[in-house]
């Protein structure tokens, strides 16, 4: 015979054991597709040449192109995860996410300005700066539009809106760029990419990751008070204007500092924390975890799968998680619209 | 006009189109070259440009256009080249009677003296055709008597990872110079992005910078030249500049192209020669 306060206790054990296990799969499998995209591509090299300490072609491909490339999958699909299940507890909405609300075409365009007039080469800083800058702007304008609790129709509108502008002023700097090369350059934003990225790429985004990934991870309490609703929220003690500036904050700095390296890579917001939901309930701050890690896992895969598709050219990142997860979004507002009714 | 026909010593004078414009890039540098500066309506904008257009001082003075179709009906030329790209400006400027030829890539030097050949008899100047091609042909003769046994291996690598594969005009441009060039190695054919890992592994000697992006025109794919995995992963690779004008087209660029390709060529031979005999 076990007291109601027991049962209360071995059920967070259970679902903390569960989590453990979900977050320790995850993360196995983080690890085995790292292996993987690092033994993946043009030049076929063994993953020792990580190790080797020589300059061997091997060793530089291992060490300058294939490690940044799989360090920025881990950080960009992380902290695009985390965003999504940060935004969609936020705006209790599922179908938030970075690239549907046009926060990460407004970080490309933040990118694609201060490379058009080459601020990055006097202060490299500025490339994401502008991206969190251009992110921040879309995030702030969604909620002056939209207000606190937007019905998904608004919050997709709104989305729709900043896109189609933000992306109607990359085109512009496409269409008055001087020559085709340049052209094919500012593209690379739109369609988002890790191919041929360094060291540097992925130390200039870090420092704004990290900040955006504390500041996110920080409010899963309040997250979960805010599915009892926001009056319950607030007479629990949570200060929700308080949580809503560390949210908008962080999924900026994340998503900004991640596009400004990589370009656009859409629905991993989206598509991460819906898979991963089921798994942990309806808790946002367990899903935040698991969503991070779980982001992780999918972009490397994704980044993988470019390599793998046999294309002429090879296909760009942001291209095939568009391909995934567009029909993805067309299935879940389906299944949205048919609760809502 | 029959009167100074009769005078003049090419025979080709009399029908020679009075007025010619040129629409596209490439076709300027062949007009520049071969027609008399009278003989030019007006060129493609960008002719007077030194980054891409070999020929730039001539064009000074010239009229520019933008190649649109309005631009040729109300200039009425005798005669418009147009390049590859304008096959429906092409096809709608011949709907109205205009008299256009298009002119495509040469992906060859024969090609390249081919169209020479064409252009300068459709401008009624044949004479100067044959002196540009007997320029190239001069050009290739010298450098083949300069080449060695040591040809560096080099490759055109422009910002963004762009290269040039075996069937294009860099490589002909680069084979007649002495250079092999490594994204022909590497099983390119056409112009393509090739990932930066397939030049670590290829080891070139040589990288070529088309010199298009100074420090006053700083673009996103920029940075891709000065990528780490270069600086570590081929120390030893030289630098050299083959500036773009010379091998986007053909024309008087291509002797210059030629010679150009062959001084690299040449000074990378006489260093690996004299590191081999133990001097610095």
């Amino acid at each position: 015979m076990s007291t109601p306060e027991q049962r209360a206790a071995s059920r967070i054990t259970g679902t903390r054991l569960r989590d453990a296990a979900l977050l320790l799969v995850l993360s196995a499998v983080v690890i085995a597709l790292s292996g993987i995209s690092l033994i993946t591509g043009e030049v076929s090299i063994p993953v020792t040449a990580l190790f080797d300490t020589s300059n061997s072609p091997a060793a530089i491909i291992a060490q300058e192109i294939r490690l940044p490339r799989v360090l920025l999958a881990i950080a960009v699909g992380a902290t695009l995860g985390l965003s999504g299940a940060a935004l969609q507890g936020l705006l209790r909405n599922p179908l938030a996410e970075p690239g549907i609300i046009g926060a990460s075409s407004s970080a490309a365009l933040g990118a694609v300005l201060v490379l058009y007039f080459g601020l990055y080469d006097l202060f490299p800083f500025a490339l994401p700066a502008a991206a969190v800058a251009g992110a921040l702007l879309a995030i702030g304008f969604l909620f002056a539009l939209a207000g606190r609790d937007p019905g998904v129709l608004t919050l997709i509108l709104a989305g729709i809106a900043l896109s189609s502008l933000t992306s109607a002023l990359i085109s512009l700097a496409i269409n008055l760029s001087p020559d085709a090369l340049s052209a094919s350059e500012i593209v690379f934003w739109l369609l988002g990419s890790l191919k041929d990225r360094s060291m540097d790429h992925f130390y200039l985004a870090l420092p704004f990751m990290v900040l955006g990934t504390i500041l996110l991870l920080s409010s899963g309490r309040a997250l979960d008070a805010l599915t009892l609703g926001e009056d319950t929220a607030v007479s629990l003690g949570f200060d929700l204007r308080r949580l809503r500036v560390l949210l908008i904050t962080g999924t900026a700095l994340a998503v900004g500092a991640g596009v400004a390296v990589a370009g656009v890579i859409g629905f991993i917001g989206l598509v991460v924390p819906h898979l991963l939901r089921p798994l942990v309930g309806h808790e946002p701050r367990r899903l935040l975890l698991a969503s991070m890690v779980g982001g992780a896992a999918l972009v490397l895969a994704a980044d993988i799968g470019v390599r793998l598709i046999p294309t002429q050219v090879e296909m760009k990142l942001g291209v095939l998680t568009a391909l995934v997860g567009a029909p993805f979004f067309l299935f879940l507002i389906f299944r949205v619209r048919r609760t809502r009714r | 006009m029959v009167a100074s026909a009769l005078c003049a010593p090419t025979v080709a004078t009399a029908d020679a189109p009075a007025r010619v414009m040129s629409i596209a890039t490439c076709a300027n540098q062949l007009v520049l070259a071969l027609a008399d500066h009278a003989q030019i309506v007006s060129l493609f904008r960008g002719a007077g440009d030194p980054r891409i257009s070999f020929l730039y001082e001539r064009a000074e003075g010239i009229p520019l256009n933008r190649g649109a179709a309005e631009e040729v009906i109300a200039a009425e030329p005798d005669l418009v080249f147009s390049g590859q790209f304008d096959r429906r400006t092409t096809k709608f400027l011949e709907r109205f009677g205009v008299r256009v030829v298009r002119l495509r890539f040469p992906k060859t030097i024969t090609q390249v003296k081919q169209q020479v050949h064409e252009v300068a008899q459709l401008l009624g100047h044949p004479e100067r055709g044959k002196q540009l091609a007997g320029e190239i042909d001069a050009r290739i003769d010298e450098a083949r008597s300069r080449i060695g046994s040591v040809r560096p291996v080099g490759v055109v690598y422009r910002g963004s990872g762009f290269s040039f594969g075996s069937d294009t005009l860099v490589h002909a441009l680069l084979a007649a110079g002495g250079i092999d060039n490594l994204a022909a190695k590497m099983g390119y054919k056409r112009a393509d992005y090739v990932p930066l890992e397939i030049l670590v592994a290829g080891q070139p000697d040589l990288l070529l910078d088309d010199t298009i992006r100074g420090p006053l025109r700083p673009r996103v794919g920029a940075e891709i030249v000065r990528h780490p995995a270069i600086d570590r992963g081929l120390p030893t690779a030289g630098r050299a500049e083959f500036p773009v004008a010379y091998w986007l087209c053909g024309g008087a660029s291509t002797p210059a192209a030629i010679t150009a390709a062959n001084d690299i060529a040449h000074t990378f031979q006489t260093r690996a020669i004299q590191s081999r005999a133990g001097r610095p």
